[in-house]
């Protein structure tokens, strides 16, 4: 079973080399958020007056900030959070997001409208303000981020998971299903929902870019993480400021490492969606 | 006579149409003032017929007469407006079709279905497909006795065992079917549905097919409902033959009796329409009669039929018993009906 799993990898990645590039990034952001703390050359905290805003060298390839910190060993420590909040709060959404989704497209009728509406409710105002209401309004810490975020993007998934659902639920295999024995919560759950997973695979690998920019966004305007933990959109949002006098490394490092980290889930997509499905496989 | 297997009488299945009465049609209704009638769509009207152990039963007519909605009650995939079906002696029309997935009888009747892709599960291999009926109907949870079971049901309908770990897209159309039917015949049923089991499958692929599905009838002893538009399949393949149209019955009899000498305009028109046939082509005009809202006093053939008169607009003719054919005319054919086939 490894094995073919292994062969089926081998033949998505070659098929795709962009895959290859999603990833080996996100392999890279992994171990960075596993290891960060041990990869890191200095503490992410430790501040040190005398070396303030040096720019890149070779002792800190990233420069300093304003507090004397290594960007470097701040950038690569804050990817643990960043991914954290992120897998959180996709997982999160994904899981109440499509079960719902699945249930209005599998039952229809007044379960189907209610849902439907709610999902609507929550995209009718601009997500992210809903998002800074949520967060504002629940407490500044890093769970409510995690919830703010699972909330705003409750609605993608449930209204995948309601279309892949709804079409399938007259195919042949449900009804087959049926006679082998299976009850209506079986079929969903066993055999429909299943079948659902590979478009759902591109819709969460782009919301995890998503998500991420999001968690920063937040940061960046003051809600959610609090400054002296490294975190990327506090670092952009403390750099930001310094960009008029010369001091570009404070918000650009930690702004690419965003967009790299985007990047790498945008493109991840695809390669999720052909390696999880069996049609692809040969 | 014993008991037939299958005694299905009355059969009904009727779909309202448009939207259901708003709130203020039932307020309405409340104070007295009962809103217009839904129109209702007869998709299966008042048939009856028996499936005897063994028998295999044909049932012939075009698209949209109401074989796929009468399956569907017959295997309890759907539930009838009205009437009775007993299985094996036991009512079962009454069993709602969201608990018959648990019923005793669920194993019993099985089901094979037209499109062989469609209907395998896009990520169970040929394995898990057949295995499936067997852990849920028949409470098999022992690895190797379900493996064993498997690869016996593989071999009866021909499926070699190296393809029973393959995914539906590594298979071929005929390897589809076949899991399809091995599916169908694991848990042992009594009576099998044939939806059109052939009707999606390459013409040489077809003919291996029925002769598989005719010799597992022999050798398991079922008895077989054959849905099919191919009315040369039913001949060879079934004892009796039904014949739809509209949503009723218009002719039902021995197999090479109907075919032979059909007694009703409709199924006359179908057997000269067999390539081949000795009688020259019976050409209907006109479409069919609406099955929305169908007036009860007037024959469901009327309008196309070639030998109608004002007596079939007034007046539905019943189905009629003859020496075991029946026919629901009110001018049947000749017994020595000249459309002999050759």
């Amino acid at each position: 079973m490894t094995s073919t799993f292994a062969r089926h990898l081998v033949y998505v990645l070659r098929d795709n080399p962009v895959t290859v590039v999603a990833f080996g990034l996100f392999l890279v952001l992994v171990v960075l958020g596993l290891f960060g703390p041990l990869l890191a050359p200095y503490d992410p905290l430790a501040t040190q007056a005398a070396l303030a805003l040096q720019p890149p060298n070779a002792s800190h390839w990233f420069g300093t900030d304003h507090l004397g910190r290594d960007v470097l060993s701040r950038v690569i420590v804050a990817a643990r959070l960043d991914l954290l909040i992120s897998v959180c709060a996709v997982t999160l959404s994904f899981a109440l997001g499509s079960s719902l989704g699945a249930v209005a497209g599998f039952y229809g009728g007044i379960a189907d409208r209610v849902i439907g509406r709610v999902a609507d409710t929550i995209m009718a105002f601009p997500l992210f303000v809903l998002a800074m209401g949520i967060v504002a309004a629940l407490g500044n810490t890093v769970e409510n981020i995690v919830y703010a975020t699972a909330i705003i993007n409750l609605p993608f998934y449930a209204r995948v998971a309601r279309a892949e659902v709804a079409i399938r639920r007259q195919a042949g295999f449900v009804d087959a299903a049926r006679l082998a024995g299976n009850g209506e919560l079986r079929l969903l759950a066993l055999h429909i929902f299943p079948n659902t997973l590979p478009p759902m695979m591109v819709q969460v690998s782009l919301n995890m870019g998503w998500a991420i920019l999001n968690a920063a966004g937040l940061s960046f305007i003051g809600l959610g993480v609090r400054p002296p933990t490294p975190e990327w959109g506090i670092m952009v949002a403390e750099g930001a400021t310094y960009i008029i006098s010369g001091e570009w490394w404070l918000a650009l490092f930690p702004g690419a490492a965003l967009m790299l980290a985007v990047f790498c889930f945008n493109l991840l997509g695809d390669g999720l969606r052909d390696l999880i499905d069996p049609r692809k496989r040969t | 006579m014993t008991m037939p297997l299958l005694e299905v009488a009355h059969l009904r299945k009727l779909y309202p149409l448009g939207p259901p009465p708003g709130l203020a049609a039932r307020l309405a209704a409340r104070a007295g003032r009962p809103p217009a009638p839904r129109p209702v769509l007869h998709a299966v009207d008042d048939v009856s017929f028996t499936i005897g152990a063994g028998e295999s039963l044909g049932l012939v007519g075009e698209s949209g007469c109401g074989k796929s909605t009468l399956v569907a009650m017959l295997c309890r995939l759907s539930d009838p407006s009205a009437g009775t079906i007993r299985f094996d002696g036991r009512a079962i029309a009454d069993i709602p079709a969201r608990r018959f997935a648990r019923d005793p009888d669920r194993a019993r009747i099985q089901m094979v279905f037209q499109d062989p892709s469609d209907s395998l599960n896009p990520r169970h291999t040929g394995f898990d497909a057949i295995a499936e009926p067997l852990r849920r109907l028949l409470g098999m949870r022992s690895g190797a006795v379900l493996a064993a079971r498997v690869a016996e049901t593989a071999d009866r309908v021909g499926l070699p065992q190296a393809l029973l770990g393959r995914l539906p897209h590594q298979l071929s159309g005929g390897q589809k079917a076949r899991i399809n039917i091995a599916r169908a015949i694991a848990v042992e049923p009594r009576l099998l549905v044939l939806d059109e089991p052939t009707a999606a499958l390459d013409v040489s692929v077809q003919a291996v097919i029925l002769q598989l599905l005719d010799r597992l009838r022999r050798d398991l002893g079922l008895s077989y409902l054959f849905v099919s538009h191919d009315l040369n399949v039913v001949r060879l393949l079934c004892d009796r033959v039904m014949v739809m149209y509209l949503g009723k019955v218009m002719e039902l009899g021995p197999a090479e009796d109907v075919f032979h000498h059909p007694r009703h305009p409709y199924t006359q028109a179908l057997v000269s329409a067999i390539p081949g046939a000795a009688a020259g082509r019976i050409r209907l005009s006109g479409e069919p009669r609406s099955p929305v809202d169908p007036d009860p006093r007037t024959c469901r053939f009327f309008g196309r039929c070639p030998i109608g008169t004002a007596r079939c607009a007034r007046e539905a003719p019943p189905l009629v018993d003859s020496g075991g054919h029946l026919t629901a005319c009110h001018f049947p054919g000749p017994p020595e009906a000249p459309a002999s086939v050759a």
